[in-house]
């Protein structure tokens, strides 16, 4: 047994804090990220350095790498949600793709000069996937898609929406969808914004009769969840995508409350509320790390793992939420004031940064799958209970068994 | 690199205590009147496993991380329990070097537990009342926070009644008996006490455990308004969080262990998280177990409250876990942990 990432992955942890120093600013003192529209820049740089490549998706020494691409660049703030959403549909593209469109995508993603984003969630159903009703319908000649996708987070700089669709509109749930890779600059799209609490964009987009070649349907015509399930693998922890890391995040959150203490100084840093909220969340991280380390090392060498890759999310993601109001409370009063105002001191930039992490947590807890959703999963899959829609229990999934046998 | 397999030798020790458990009678004593009754048939198979001297060839000792391992198993079946505070204490001996060489000995040739008496957390006792195997215990080991180690023989000490059903006993902190074997520096004591910490931490990784597998058999036959309850959302994502908190346990006192031999700069700060986190998830998943039960759960005849008094009883042994998160809260905003970020 080994706890350790080892010394190749250690070094690589320092290329990866020198390949992010162009893009952090710092702001009344706090790091962050210099902003989305330099994403693609950034996207690049990553190809650049071969950091993209589809090719060793499960070799545990690059999930272990782009583990701590993720953990460092989200530590400082940065929120690469294009640039995991990408990596995603590339890794599935590779599985399920045929050898033209492979030819034509692949190494565009390879090189982080295309960007996708996910098309699943619609304005009547975040979680419920499987009850997408954007229309596709094929003429003949192309398909026609109609309709409007909703949270489509990093669309407006996409060059691809990764679109699911109900190809029959008689079918109900998963029978009769289709999914297609759809061009941003397709006429009849319309990217809205949607800004969350925090101040961060999503999207609402709309299809207005969007003509895309059948070339661009990716899979069987009317059999797009066999598609999606390859994609919902990467989603709910089959690899480390480099993208929004929720144990950089926590960390982030540590950071920033042991920032305030030390600078508020013995008043706050000798308060045993005070230590004891940083120990709980310095807990969560550690183990927000260690369910990482565990979905990667069960998804290298047994077979996917998505129970475990659902166990890690709930708990990092209840972490976030739980560290966030506990440093905010921390702050006090200097958390209440927006970033910028009150002049209440040289810590206000910090407890600033806490104020946005608190209104900026709970997005954890509902992107890419709600955490009831991951309850479900780990509920049904993982303990065997019955679907709570009453479809009888269900045998423990293969990879969790063999972790349980293993350990005896 | 990260490698969650377990090894070879920590294999077949897992398989091997795994048979001897499961055919113990019983939790390895009995309680008769005012004293408990050592299984010593039980007792040997187990020091056969699981005891290495310091004769021992390196290849065939056990480490931290088996004795975690161990400690797992012996959590889930809730056998054996004396064996931890016993390992503890021998660890401590051998670590004391030739000082603990003759009380070594004497415990190998006694055939019966060796208890150890160590403050709580937060005790404000000078010296422990009481020991967690006392009862069943044919010496007793007491090491004091200013480092004074003692060593007692003889009778097991008076049973006491106890939460966790445990062969507690009342220790004769005045016998005139007790000899001082060494004065150790504070960190030897600090040592051991994080590696009981960690043991502690893996049997509670065990009971929670077995405290699910409970409450997930129960929910997959047991019917109310003519469905298994465990199709109820509430109970289901109630037993779903029991999961990510008992494999939270059972990783961080795995790592914890590990750390001991293979990360020691990290080994104490990774032995309060996995306490302390330990600590609270025993109480929460095996009162969420006992709830799935309903009315029954509350019985004495239902095993799922014996997992629940356990986890809180070894926990008042060890310590008051708030103590533990004001440390790694120090360690944070002191920086102690590598947590700069470099070149930042």
């Amino acid at each position: 047994m080994d706890f350790s990432l080892g010394k190749e992955v250690e070094d690589f942890r320092l290329v990866v804090q020198d390949f992010l120093k162009p893009w952090i600013v710092e702001t009344d003192g706090v790091e962050g990220f210099a902003g989305k529209a330099v994403e693609p820049d950034l996207q690049r740089g990553m190809g650049d350095h071969g950091w993209l490549s589809l090719e060793s998706e499960m070799s545990m020494d690059w999930n272990m790498k782009m583990f701590v691409f993720g953990d460092e660049a989200s530590r400082r703030g940065f929120h690469l949600s294009s640039v995991a959403t990408t990596m995603m549909v590339g890794f599935t593209l590779s599985q399920v793709a045929n050898e033209e469109q492979k030819a034509r995508w692949l190494p565009g993603i390879n090189a982080g000069q295309i960007r996708i984003a996910l098309g699943y969630s619609e304005p009547q159903g975040g979680s419920d996937v499987a009850g997408a009703r954007v229309r596709s319908s094929f003429d003949g000649e192309a398909w026609a898609i109609n309709g409007q996708k909703q949270w489509t987070t990093s669309a407006q700089h996409a060059d691809y929406i990764w679109l699911l669709t109900r190809s029959q509109p008689e079918s109900r749930r998963h029978g009769g969808l289709t999914v297609f890779m759809v061009p941003t600059s397709t006429p009849g799209i319309t990217v809205t914004p949607i800004y969350t609490m925090a101040g961060e964009r999503t999207n609402a987009v709309f299809f207005d009769n969007v003509r895309v070649p059948d070339e661009n349907r990716v899979g069987e015509v009317d059999q797009g969840w066999k598609v999606l399930m390859a994609a919902l693998t990467y989603e709910h922890g089959g690899g480390n995508v480099p993208g929004r890391s929720l144990t950089g995040w926590i960390s982030r959150i540590l950071d920033h409350g042991a920032n305030f203490a030390r600078a508020r100084g013995d008043e706050v840093a000798d308060d045993p509320w005070v230590t004891e909220k940083l120990g709980e969340i310095a807990i969560d991280a550690e183990l927000a790390k260690l369910f990482v380390y565990r979905t990667s090392w069960a998804g290298a060498h047994i077979e996917k793992a998505d129970v475990l890759g659902a166990m890690a999310k709930l708990h990092a993601r209840e972490s976030l939420v739980r560290a966030s109001d506990k440093m905010l409370q921390m702050a006090g009063l200097a958390g209440v004031a927006n970033a910028g105002c009150g002049d209440l001191g040289p810590d206000q930039g910090v407890a600033s940064a806490l104020q946005f992490e608190y209104i900026d947590a709970p997005t954890g807890t509902v992107v890419g799958g709600s955490v009831e959703i991951q309850k479900s999963i780990i509920a049904e899959r993982g303990l065997g209970l019955p679907k709570t829609r009453n479809q009888g229990p269900r045998k423990p999934e293969p990879a969790q068994a063999t972790l349980e046998r293993q350990a005896g | 690199m990260i490698d969650l397999g377990l090894g070879e030798i920590d294999q077949a020790v897992v398989e091997a205590l795994d048979r001897i458990l499961a055919g113990a009678g019983g939790p390895g004593w009995q309680v008769s009147g005012a004293r408990c009754a050592l299984d010593r048939n039980l007792w040997a198979r187990l020091t056969d496993l699981l005891v290495t001297s310091p004769d021992t060839p390196a290849d065939e000792r056990l480490n931290l991380l088996t004795y975690g391992l161990a400690a797992e198993r012996i959590g889930r079946t809730l056998v054996g329990l004396p064996m931890i505070d016993h390992i503890v204490a021998l660890r401590f001996l051998e670590a004391i070097g030739p000082d603990g060489a003759e009380a070594r000995a004497a415990v190998g040739r006694s055939g019966a537990p060796l208890a150890l008496l160590i403050p709580a957390t937060q005790s404000r006792d000078a010296q422990p009342p009481l020991s967690m195997s006392g009862a069943v215990a044919g010496s007793v080991l007491r090491i004091l926070p200013n480092g004074a180690v003692d060593f007692l023989q003889g009778e097991p000490m008076a049973f006491v009644e106890n939460l966790g059903d445990l062969p507690v006993g009342r220790a004769a902190n005045d016998d005139p008996d007790w000899r001082t074997l060494a004065e150790v520096s504070p960190d030897l004591v600090e040592t051991a006490v994080a590696e009981r910490k960690v043991l502690i931490a893996a049997v509670i990784a065990g009971i929670c455990d077995r405290s699910l597998e409970l409450a997930v058999e129960y929910g997959n036959t047991r019917e109310l308004f003519g469905v298994p309850i465990g199709s109820f959302q509430s109970l289901a994502h109630g037993l779903a969080s029991g999961k990510v908190m008992t494999d939270g346990t059972q990783l961080l006192a795995r790592e914890a262990a590990w750390a001991a031999d293979d990360e020691p700069a990290r080994f104490l700060h990774l032995s309060w998280m996995a306490y302390a986190y330990a600590a609270a998830a025993g109480e929460q998943v095996t009162r969420a177990a006992v709830h799935i039960f309903g009315g029954y759960g509350l019985t004495r005849e239902y095993p799922a409250q014996a997992y629940y008094r356990m986890a809180r009883a070894l926990c008042l042994f060890v310590g008051d876990r708030r103590f533990d998160l004001q440390k790694i809260g120090r360690d944070v905003i002191d920086d102690t942990q590598s947590r700069s970020l470099v070149g930042a």
